[in-house]
């Protein structure tokens, strides 16, 4: 085998598979009974190459949640092998199935346009604090689309930047905001569409360096992800640092909450505590705030929300989440704080899902929110 | 039908949806009476208006489109129920993203219109021809296809 599959098959040391199966073992697809399994998948690859139809459709199942590196006891990263073979099928026309009929990625691909001028942050309400040029920028991301977008499910998704800038403007801090920012490119990048988001990726890039901003939060786990780990690229440093909010309010010192303390749980995003390590962050911040509740997975072994890339959602998709809504529930608590939108927004989906309701009566709000609310 | 092929001399785009009962009964007595709609609108029916989807209309302003116009039918005229309801949600929530993409909402306009009414079909597809010259390119057609996702066939 040679050409670009023999390159990948490198990069992501697929070669050095033992055949243990702990990746299929942790796999939440797996255990929800899909026919997927991360280790097959490497052995048909190297068996049969790109044509092998199981690779071909299951190269678009996996959610990239990355559970099956964190357990592989040879290094594979075959979350990142999958990732990588999406533009190649791409090229193919081997694509996957976009959920919602593709729509939010035409929203991401039209905000690679240059010539756009949006209108994303009419959420801002007077009373919070906010600069044009400064030290930190907070990167809203997709709020205001999402907002929209997913109207029915009644989320606060925009409360979370108003959050944002309340808490930092309590540290003293007025953050830039990017009327120009684009977003962050995370969903297409997964989509295996590189081409769009270079050009994300350069906008933003322009955006942030023209506001002089040396150090970059989000709330959302995605961008922070992207903006930390896809964004620089050899010989071109970024010249700002990135923080997802938790991290960067444990480092600014926030102190703790001072009411009571209600039951709850955390949802860790994978983008945040597998792709960025961070899971005692969140948790340093929630102590003060919550009972912590943790559920039977959790920090770098949790399950994610399902589906990060708006990609494949189906009814194995919704079992994870419907499982990851029972292990919240058995905790005790009332609440699930998540620190990725996209966590929210697909856990919400879950709670209304017509079949068994796990959870549906707890309430799911976001880390931000949560620490707003102190008084 | 004009060609739609990349080149400099794009012609203005504009998606027509029409629920295919009775705004395409007005459409085809349009046609019948040797009429058409304005050029370079392209037309495309829908099994009704309630299947208005955010995905198909952002992927015809992906394409070219300066706007989009749906014409659906009156309440109590859907053959399906809810249709004219769920449009309208749609076509709420649609205007909502057109603001936040600084596209404006005006690239957008939802018609009720009834089998019979070919006369206002045409009517209101000319004054929506009006108001895009009005408003001149959308930023996203404006420039020459320069990816597969942009240039309808």
């Amino acid at each position: 085998m040679n050409g670009p599959l023999a390159e990948l098959l490198d990069r992501y040391r697929i070669r050095l598979c033992l055949d243990c199966g702990k990746c299929t073992g942790s796999c939440p697809l797996a255990r929800v009974e899909r026919d997927f399994s991360p280790r097959l998948l490497t052995r048909r690859i190297i068996q049969e190459g790109l044509g092998s139809d199981y690779v071909r459709e299951m190269v678009w199942a996996c959610s990239t949640c990355g559970l099956c590196n964190e357990r592989c006891p040879s290094g594979v990263d075959f979350s990142g092998f999958v990732r990588a073979l999406r533009p190649v099928y791409r090229d193919l026309e081997v694509g996957g199935r976009l959920s919602h009929g593709g729509a939010l990625q035409t929203l991401m691909r039209l905000q690679a346009d240059p010539g756009l001028s949006q209108n994303r942050l009419a959420w801002l309400e007077p009373g919070l604090k906010t600069s044009d040029q400064g030290e930190v920028l907070f990167f809203s991301g997709c709020l205001a689309y999402l907002q929209v977008f997913f109207a029915e499910f009644n989320l606060d998704l925009t409360g979370i930047g108003r959050a944002v800038v309340k808490i930092l403007n309590r540290l003293g801090i007025e953050p830039v905001l990017l009327a120009g920012e684009r977003c962050c490119g995370h969903d297409l990048y997964y989509a295996g569409d590189e081409e769009t988001f270079s050009a994300l990726r350069r906008l933003n890039l322009e955006a942030i360096r023209g506001s002089g901003a040396k150090t970059v939060v989000t709330a959302c786990a995605e961008c922070a992800h992207v903006l930390k780990n896809l964004y620089p690229e050899p010989g071109s440093p970024l010249g700002f640092q990135v923080f997802h909010l938790s991290q960067f309010l444990v480092e600014a010192g926030l102190g703790g909450g001072t009411g009571p303390r209600p039951g709850a749980t955390f949802q860790d995003p994978c983008r945040l505590a597998r792709y960025q390590r961070i899971w005692e962050a969140p948790r340093r911040l929630l102590e003060t705030r919550v009972e912590l509740k943790e559920m039977a997975h959790f920090g770098p072994a949790a399950w994610c929300c399902g589906s990060p890339a708006w990609l494949g959602c189906d009814r194995y998709v919704k079992r994870v989440q419907l499982e990851r809504l029972k292990e919240a529930r058995e905790t005790g608590g009332r609440m699930i704080v998540t620190a990725c939108p996209k966590c929210q927004i697909h856990l919400a989906c879950a709670m209304r899902d017509p079949g068994p309701k796990p959870a549906r009566e707890m309430e799911l709000i976001d880390l931000a929110c949560l620490i707003a609310g102190d008084e | 039908m004009p060609s739609w092929a990349d080149g400099a001399e794009r012609p203005r785009g504009v998606l027509v949806l029409l629920c295919n009962w009775e705004p395409y009964k007005a459409f085809q007595n349009l046609i019948r009476s040797g009429r058409a709609l304005p050029p370079g609108f392209v037309p495309l029916t829908l099994p009704c208006s309630g299947r208005l989807d955010p995905a198909l209309a952002l992927a015809g302003l992906e394409r070219g489109a300066e706007g989009i116009i749906v014409f659906g039918c009156r309440e109590g005229a859907c053959r399906h129920g809810p249709g004219p309801a769920s449009a309208r949600e749609e076509v709420e929530r649609l205007e909502k993203l057109l603001d936040i993409l600084g596209l404006g909402r005006e690239r957008l306009r939802k018609v009720e219109l009834g089998g019979e009414e070919a006369d206002r079909l045409l009517a209101e597809a000319r004054a929506f021809a009006g108001r895009l010259e009005e408003l001149g390119s959308s930023p996203l057609a404006r420039k020459e296809g320069s990816s597969r996702e942009r240039s309808l066939g």
